[in-house]
C-alpha cells in the first residue's frame, strides 16, 4: 500500500494524474483490500485523507510581507519558577503580526498540579500580550510544539496592527517587555527566482528522489521490494512522464550503480549520464552530532512561488538537527497535505560549503491559507559553514533566500 | 454478438432481511428485482415522493445507481477464487459506528453526509438521484444497452453513501458481485462513453488487466505477472500472442471492455484449457463461444454447456 501511495503521489505531483485521480486509485484499493478483510475496514467511511476536495487557494493578503528580526531573549518568573523565552522574528502580513518564540520551562511546572491547575507550561504563552505606540492593545494565540519544557512556535497578535504604528511592546507573562520596531528596514538578504517549466517536473521530482538516494543511500527495503525512488522512476516512464532517453533517469542509473543498486528489468535499456557538479560537492557530513548550537533570527522573505509566500521566521540548530520556522500564505490547504499532495512545494537547503540538506515537514498549523510550520533540516548543519541557502522549489519557480549563520546564543 | 451481454448467465438469488421478514431478491434478465414487491417500481416512486423505502428497494435502486460505477470493476472480484469477505451485517456496524458521537462528526463530507444521507432516507425513503428511475432494470433503460451519462466513479465528498450502496450490492454475494460487475463492464462498451471521462480507460484497463492476466495465467499455467494485457479497440476480438522477452516468457493480450462483460463475468474466461475471446451467442446453458486453444492458433467456435457448477466444451 506504501508503495502504490509513493507512485500516485509522484504521478500526481508531476501532473501525470490530478491529485482526485489518484486518491480515488488509492481509495479503491484500500476499498478493495477491506472488502476482502486484508485490511481493518473500519476506516471505509469518513476517511479525512481521501474526503477533503482539493480547495481553491484563499487569496494572498493585501501588501507585501515583511519580516524584521528581533533575536531577543528574555526571562521571567511564572507561579515562582524561572522560564526563558527567545523571540527571533515577527511577520507582518496584511495586518497580521506573527512573532516567531522559543520558551523553556522548568521541570517544577512540568508537574500534574491537580484539578482546575495547568499542568501544561506552554498555556501561560496565551497570557502574552502587546501594546504600541498608540496605546492600542493585543492578545496573543501561540502555536507550536515541543515537549519536556522545549516549547517553539508562534504568537499571532489580535486584533489586527493598524498600518502606521511604529512599535509593539511584546509581554510575555512573567517576563521583562521585548519591545520591536516595526520601522526597522529588513535586511538586505540575497534572494533567487528561476522561473521552471511545467514539462520539467517529473525529471525535477526524479532527481530529488536520486539525490536523495546519493546523500542518504538506499533505505531498508523488505526483501521483495525494489527501492521506492526505483518504482518511481519505473512509474514515471510507464506512464510516459519520462521518456526512455531522459537524463533524469541516466542520473538515477548513475548513482543507482554507485551506491549497488540494481535495476529492474523496465528500467534495464536506460544509459547511465554524468551528475551535475552540485551533485559531486562533499555533502555535509551525515550523521552528525558536531551541528552548532545557537539561534537565528533569520527574518527573511521569499519571493512568491506558486502563489505562495513565505518568511524563515527563525532557525535553531542543536549538535544532531536544525529547525527552520516558516510562516506563509496563500499556502496550499489541507488538501495539499493528504495523501498524495504533499509535494507541491519543496524545501531543501544549500551551505556555502557546497553541503546539501534535506528538510522534513516537523508540523504545523494551518488555516484560510496561512500557514505556520517547522521544517527539521537533515543532516545537522556542518559547524564550518558561514552561510545557509534556503530553497523552496514550486511547480512554476525555485526561489531560495542566502542568510550569514551568525549564531546568537540558544535559550 | 447477437444475444444481450447478460445472456450466458443463469438467475442468480438471495435473502435479505426486510420489514422484519426474509426475502428475496434475484438477478435475471440482465437487472435485480425484489421478488416479494412485485410492484417495486410503483413502491419506487411512492418512496421519491415521501413515503418509506424498504432494504429491498433500496437494493433494487443501488444495483440501477451502480450499474455503470466503475468503482465496481476496481472493488469487485478479479477472478472465481477472489473472495469477497465483508458481509452485509460487517458494513453496517462500521456504517453505525460511524455515524455515532464523537469527534468524526467534524469530518466535512464524511460523517455528516452519512448522517445527513441516513436522515434523509429515514424521512423522505429517497437516497440519491432523482434521475434513479430511469436506470432502473424495466424502467427508462432497455437491458444491454448503454445509458447516456456513465458514473465517474469517484470517492469525493459526499461519496461515503454511495461507497455503501455498491459495498451492499457487492455483499449479496459471489453470484452478484460477477454480474454487477459484468454490467458495467456493458455499460463502457458504447461508443465514445469512455471519452466521457478522463478516468474511463485507466480505469477500464486495470480492470481488464486485472482480469484477463489471471485467466491467461491459468490457461498457460504461467504467472499473471507474464501478461502484458491491455485494452483492444476497434474491430474484431482483439490480440493473444506470445512476445519475446529476454528470460522469461511474456504473452500480450488486448481484448476489448465487452470480453469483461459476456466472457469475464460468466465465467467463460478459460474453459477446458482453451481461452475464450469471444461470445457469438447464448442462451444460458449454453453459449458459442470463440477460443484460442493455444496463444499461436487460430480462434475456432466452440460451444459451451453449463452444468450448474461450471461451464464445459460441449461434444
Amino acid at each position: 500500500m506504501e508503495r502504490l501511495i509513493a507512485i500516485a503521489r509522484a504521478l500526481a505531483s508531476v501532473e501525470a494524474l490530478s491529485v482526485d485521480e489518484a486518491q480515488a486509485v488509492i481509495d479503491e484499493l484500500r476499498t478493495a483490500l477491506a472488502a476482502r478483510s486484508l485490511i481493518d475496514p473500519a476506516g471505509l467511511f469518513g476517511d479525512p485523507h481521501r474526503r477533503w476536495p482539493s480547495a481553491a487557494r484563499p487569496a494572498q493578503p493585501a501588501g507585501p510581507m515583511l519580516a524584521i528580526p528581533i533575536g531577543a531573549r528574555t526571562r521571567g518568573l511564572v507561579d515562582g519558577e524561572p522560564v526563558r523565552y527567545y523571540l527571533s522574528s515577527l511577520v507582518i502580513d496584511g495586518g497580521d503580526v506573527v512573532v516567531g518564540y522559543s520558551a523553556r520551562f522548568p521541570p517544577a511546572l512540568l508537574r500534574d498540579r491537580g484539578p482546575g491547575r495547568r499542568s501544561a507550561p506552554m498555556f501561560h504563552l496565551r497570557d502574552t500580550t502587546a501594546t504600541d505606540d498608540r496605546g492600542g492593545s493585543y492578545l496573543a494565540g501561540f502555536s507550536g510544539g515541543g515537549s519536556d519544557g522545549h516549547w517553539d512556535g508562534s504568537l499571532k497578535f489580535r486584533p489586527a496592527v493598524p498600518a502606521g504604528v511604529r512599535w509593539l511592546d511584546i509581554a510575555l507573562v512573567g517576563a521583562e517587555t521585548v519591545r520591536v520596531d516595526l520601522t526597522a528596514a529588513p535586511p538586505p538578504l540575497p534572494v533567487t527566482s528561476v522561473p521552471l517549466t511545467a514539462d520539467s517536473l517529473a525529471d525535477r521530482y526524479l532527481d530529488q528522489r536520486t539525490l536523495d538516494l546519493l546523500r542518504d543511500g538506499p533505505r531498508e527495503q523488505a526483501d521483495d521490494d525494489e527501492p521506492e525512488v526505483v518504482a518511481i522512476a519505473a512509474a514515471l516512464l510507464a506512464a510516459g512522464a519520462l521518456p526512455a532517453d531522459n537524463p533524469a533517469l541516466g542520473r538515477l542509473a548513475t548513482v543507482a550503480a554507485q551506491v549497488g543498486l540494481g535495476l529492474p528489468a523496465s528500467l534495464a535499456g536506460v544509459t547511465p549520464c554524468a551528475l551535475p557538479p552540485d551533485w559531486l560537492a562533499p555533502p555535509a557530513p551525515r550523521d552528525s552530532d558536531a551541528g552548532p548550537t545557537g539561534m537565528l533570527p533569520v527574518a527573511a522573505v521569499l519571493p512568491e512561488v506558486d502563489g505562495a509566500r513565505c518568511a524563515i521566521v527563525g532557525l535553531q540548530s542543536e549538535p544532531g538537527s536544525a529547525t527552520l520556522q516558516i510562516e506563509a500564505s496563500g499556502w496550499p490547504g489541507p488538501r495539499a497535505f493528504s495523501l498524495v499532495g504533499e509535494e507541491q512545494l519543496r524545501w531543501t537547503a544549500r551551505d556555502d560549503r557546497g553541503g546539501l540538506y534535506a528538510a522534513r515537514h516537523l508540523g504545523g498549523g494551518y488555516g484560510n491559507g496561512r500557514a505556520t510550520f517547522r521544517m527539521g533540516l537533515h543532516p545537522a548543519i556542518d559547524p564550518r559553514a558561514r552561510e545557509l541557502q534556503v530553497i523552496l522549489t514550486g511547480r512554476t519557480a525555485e526561489v531560495s533566500v542566502t542568510f550569514p549563520l551568525d549564531w546568537q546564543e540558544g535559550l | 454478438m447477437t444475444a444481450p451481454w447478460w445472456a450466458a448467465f443463469g438467475p442468480a438469488d438471495t435473502t435479505v432481511r426486510c420489514g422484519g421478514a426474509s426475502h428475496r431478491v434475484e438477478w435475471a434478465g440482465g437487472g435485480l428485482h425484489a421478488v416479494e414487491h412485485p410492484d417495486a417500481e410503483g413502491e419506487l416512486v411512492l418512496a421519491a415522493l415521501g413515503g418509506a423505502s424498504t432494504p429491498c428497494l433500496d437494493l433494487v435502486r443501488s444495483w440501477g445507481r451502480h450499474s455503470d460505477d466503475l468503482s465496481a470493476l476496481a472493488i469487485g472480484p478479479r477472478a472465481p477464487g477472489d473472495e469477497l469477505t465483508l458481509t452485509a451485517a460487517a458494513l453496517a456496524e462500521i456504517r453505525s459506528a460511524r455515524v455515532g458521537p464523537g469527534w468524526s462528526g467534524m469530518s466535512p463530507g464524511g460523517t455528516m453526509a452519512l448522517r445527513r444521507a441516513a436522515v434523509t432516507r429515514a424521512v423522505t425513503g429517497v437516497s440519491g438521484s432523482s434521475s434513479v428511475f430511469g436506470r432502473m432494470p424495466g424502467g427508462g433503460r432497455a437491458a444491454g444497452r448503454p445509458r447516456s451519462r456513465p458514473r465517474m466513479g469517484f470517492p469525493g465528498p459526499g461519496n461515503d453513501e454511495s461507497l455503501a450502496e455498491l459495498l451492499e450490492l457487492l455483499a449479496l454475494g459471489p453470484a452478484f458481485q460477477f454480474r454487477l460487475c459484468g454490467a458495467v463492464a456493458d455499460a463502457w462498451c458504447a461508443e465514445g462513453h469512455q471519452a466521457r471521462s478522463r478516468r474511463a480507460v485507466p480505469a477500464l484497463t486495470a480492470a481488464l488487466a486485472g482480469r484477463a492476466a489471471p485467466a491467461v495465467g491459468r490457461w498457460l499455467g504461467i504467472d499473471p505477472g507474464q501478461v502484458d494485457a491491455g485494452l483492444h479497440t476497434g474491430e474484431g476480438w482483439g490480440e493473444v500472442r506470445l512476445a519475446p522477452a529476454a528470460g522469461a516468457r511474456r504473452v500480450h493480450v488486448r481484448l476489448p471492455v465487452s470480453w469483461l462483460a459476456s466472457v469475464w463475468a460468466p465465467g467463460l474466461a478459460e474453459v477446458g484449457g482453451r481461452m475464450v475471446v469471444g461470445v457469438i451467442d447464448a442462451a444460458f446453458p449454453v453459449a458459442r463461444v470463440l477460443a484460442l486453444a493455444t496463444p499461436a492458433a487460430a480462434v475456432a467456435e466452440l460451444t459451451m454447456r453449463h452444468d450448474g457448477e461450471r461451464w464445459s466444451a460441449s461434444a
